[in-house]
């Protein structure tokens, strides 16, 4: 270890943010053995006790900033940890995939930021070495780790091409609006309405049972206007809630493409910024839910090894763009990620497979239904309607595309996925075919890819059994 | 261009292996199941014939695909597992009702394992297993010298492939 002369540490306030990190259920946890310390013991015994744990926890907090080292040399990074356990780790700049910089409430509060690093290596939990910086230095040494050409050439480049991609917030507004986070804000509302009423009920002593009473009372066109008006009423606080969040969460969201990098950074409250090497991106994928594909917009996400593996990390690569502007930003961005083959859908006989095994539940379903209440069957009817649709729609969303370096993917039912992933991230393929594909000669293709989940897949049924030739010939 | 293809069989102790294996599941959980059916299903249903003939049929349920999976399916699957090595790639075959052909090129294997287990010593058995970066695909039932000799073979292939990262 060459480098080891230069010797860093983690930010002092880490101490700090590690005391806190439990939130402030460790604080209450603490509080409550107190209080009954102090009805046990009393209360000299029970607050030494406290300020013993206190400083024991202090002192493994400061001791394990003290164990943990690191130094940036010229082509690595090295890095130590543990007190009793030492563990190891220097990363060659080349092997970083991606380097992650983010600024928490609390980071900003202290002028901190908190950056990641991430070499590709599968299975691993979480980042390969994680640390808290000053700000000037965490940009510093993502400089470094990045290994970009010096100052002088930097500044010339981006003169070249100034040409940082922006979220117009129009774009942005919209995306709030047909997001499946709608409903998340709906969910958060709910949850909230429950705890609402406890509180009303507990704290403000306030009955919220009456209003039931009164609804009860109230006329039949009454009943529905309040049904009708408190469901349109929280569908518009769940989308003003939706608009809230992701304009707070993607605000000011800005991609900046570099030679070999792509620079991703937006926020306002918690600001987050990453970097992608280009050549480490294994695929691209394409989400649409159902009002995204009747409004003509995608998200873009990339797979890369070593980025999105953390809880609520999603490599998003641009939250929301019109759909024919994709090949565009791509030729820009990724061009060799551009799909120029032609793909090829599910043959008309396959829709009988989507529907076969949907058909069976159906039948179970039915059935039990129709044997506890005949006059059940109208559910049944309407689930059949319901699963037809999906097997439609799974049906249509059904596509496979070869290219000699990029195989394209399109599955999904509510959600179309497109999924366009570099041949050489692809590590093996399965082609099955079950009894009736046999019959009407389908198969489905299985494709395993190098990914953060050991194991992750992509599966596409239906297609015609000659393209595995096509395959084939795309993997040797 | 398939034809020309070889590919190779496992070994045809594989059946009496795997009913063996499976055996040892099976019984334990039918164990349970007939327990648990005549003390606690049973008794505390009503007497009516229905309920009575709704728990043995839901028990019949699990049993009896149990049972295929024990003593049927290990020759189906015996007859359908098939695998080739090639220059380029390693294909395999398995499968009862699915039939599944897996494709793995040369080029991303990273490392190949020999395992064996209590049943597959008694019978100098042994399978070798295939790590990809993003998979793990097994070859069960191979003699030990054809195991030592693929995972051999396999080296070598890999060796004068060189790697591509």
């Amino acid at each position: 270890v060459e480098e080891l002369n230069n010797i860093e540490r983690n930010h002092r306030f880490k101490i700090i943010y590690d005391i806190f990190k439990g939130g402030p259920q460790n604080l209450v946890t603490l509080l409550l053995f107190f209080s009954i310390g102090v009805k046990n013991l009393g209360f000299p015994l029970a607050l030494s006790i406290a300020l013993v744990i206190v400083l024991f926890v202090l002192g493994i907090s400061i001791l394990n900033w003290w164990k943990t080292l690191f130094s940036v040399g010229n082509r690595s990074i090295y890095y130590q940890k543990g007190i009793l356990n030492v563990e190891r780790k220097e990363i060659l700049f080349e092997k970083i995939n991606t380097v992650d910089m983010a600024e928490s409430i609390m980071d900003r509060i202290f002028k901190t930021a908190t950056i990641k690093i991430d070499a590709g290596i599968s299975g691993t939990q979480g980042s390969e070495i994680k640390l808290v910086l000053s700000k000037a230095r965490a940009k510093e040494i993502r400089e470094a780790l990045l290994q970009r050409e010096s100052a002088s050439e930097l500044e010339k480049l981006e003169q070249l091409n100034k040409k940082v991609i922006k979220i117009a917030e129009k774009d942005l507004f919209l995306y709030s609006i047909i997001s499946n986070s709608v409903f998340q804000g709906l969910g958060i509302i709910f949850v909230a309405l429950q705890f609402l009423d406890d509180i009303l009920e507990n704290f403000m002593k306030i009955d919220t049972s009456g209003i039931g009473h009164r609804f009860d009372a109230a006329s039949n066109i009454y009943r529905v206007l309040i049904i009708v008006g408190s469901v349109i009423f929280l569908l518009l606080l769940g989308t003003l809630f939706s608009i809230i969040v992701n304009f707070i969460k993607y605000y000011d969201f800005k991609l900046e493409p570099e030679s070999d990098k792509l620079n991703i950074g937006y926020g306002v409250v918690n600001k987050k910024s990453y970097s992608f090497d280009r050549k480490k991106i294994s695929g691209i994928h394409m989400k649409q839910n159902i009002l995204m594909r009747l409004t003509g917009f995608i998200t873009l996400e990339v797979e890369s090894i070593g980025y999105g593996d953390e809880k609520g990390e999603q490599a998003i690569l641009y939250p929301v763009l019109r759909v024919k502007e994709v090949d565009a930003v791509l030729y820009k961005l990724l061009p060799e990620f551009v799909f120029e083959g032609k793909e090829k859908q599910c043959p008309r006989k396959a829709f009988f497979g989507f529907f076969m095994l949907k058909l069976v539940f159906w039948i179970i379903v039915t059935t039990a239904l129709v044997l506890i209440n005949i006059k059940f069957i109208l559910i049944g009817l309407i689930l059949l309607i319901f699963l037809m649709l999906t097997a439609l729609l799974q049906f249509k969303n059904t596509a496979l595309g070869l290219q000699h370096n990029v195989v394209y993917l399109s599955y999904g039912i509510f959600t179309k996925k497109q999924s366009l992933l570099k041949v050489k991230a692809i590590q093996s393929l399965t082609v099955s075919q079950n009894i009736f594909q046999r019959r009407s000669n389908l198969c489905s293709f299985k494709i395993n890819i190098y990914s953060n989940l050991f194991g992750k897949e992509f599966k596409v049924k239906g297609l015609r059994h000659h393209e595995e030739l096509f395959m084939n010939g795309v993997l040797s | 261009m398939e034809d020309t293809k070889e590919y190779s069989r496992i070994n045809r102790y594989a059946v009496k292996c795997w009913i063996i294996g499976r055996s040892i599941t099976f019984f334990i959980l039918l164990a349970i199941i007939i327990v648990l059916l005549y003390t606690i299903a049973i008794p505390n249903t009503k007497a009516s014939g229905f309920f009575r003939y709704l728990w043995i049929g839901l028990a019949a349920i699990i049993i009896i695909p149990l049972a295929l999976n024990t003593f049927v399916y290990p020759f189906i699957e015996y007859r359908e597992w098939k695998f080739g090595i090639f220059q380029d790639k390693i294909e395999l075959f398995n499968g009862i009702f699915t039939k599944n052909k897996s494709i793995i090129p040369i080029s991303r294997i990273q490392s190949i394992n020999i395992e064996q287990g209590p049943i597959y010593r008694r019978f100098k058995l042994a399978s070798v297993t295939i790590h990809t970066a993003g998979g793990i695909y097994k070859i069960p039932a191979l003699t030990n010298s054809e195991a030592a000799e693929i995972s051999e073979n396999l080296k070598n292939v890999i060796e004068a492939g060189g790697r591509i990262e």
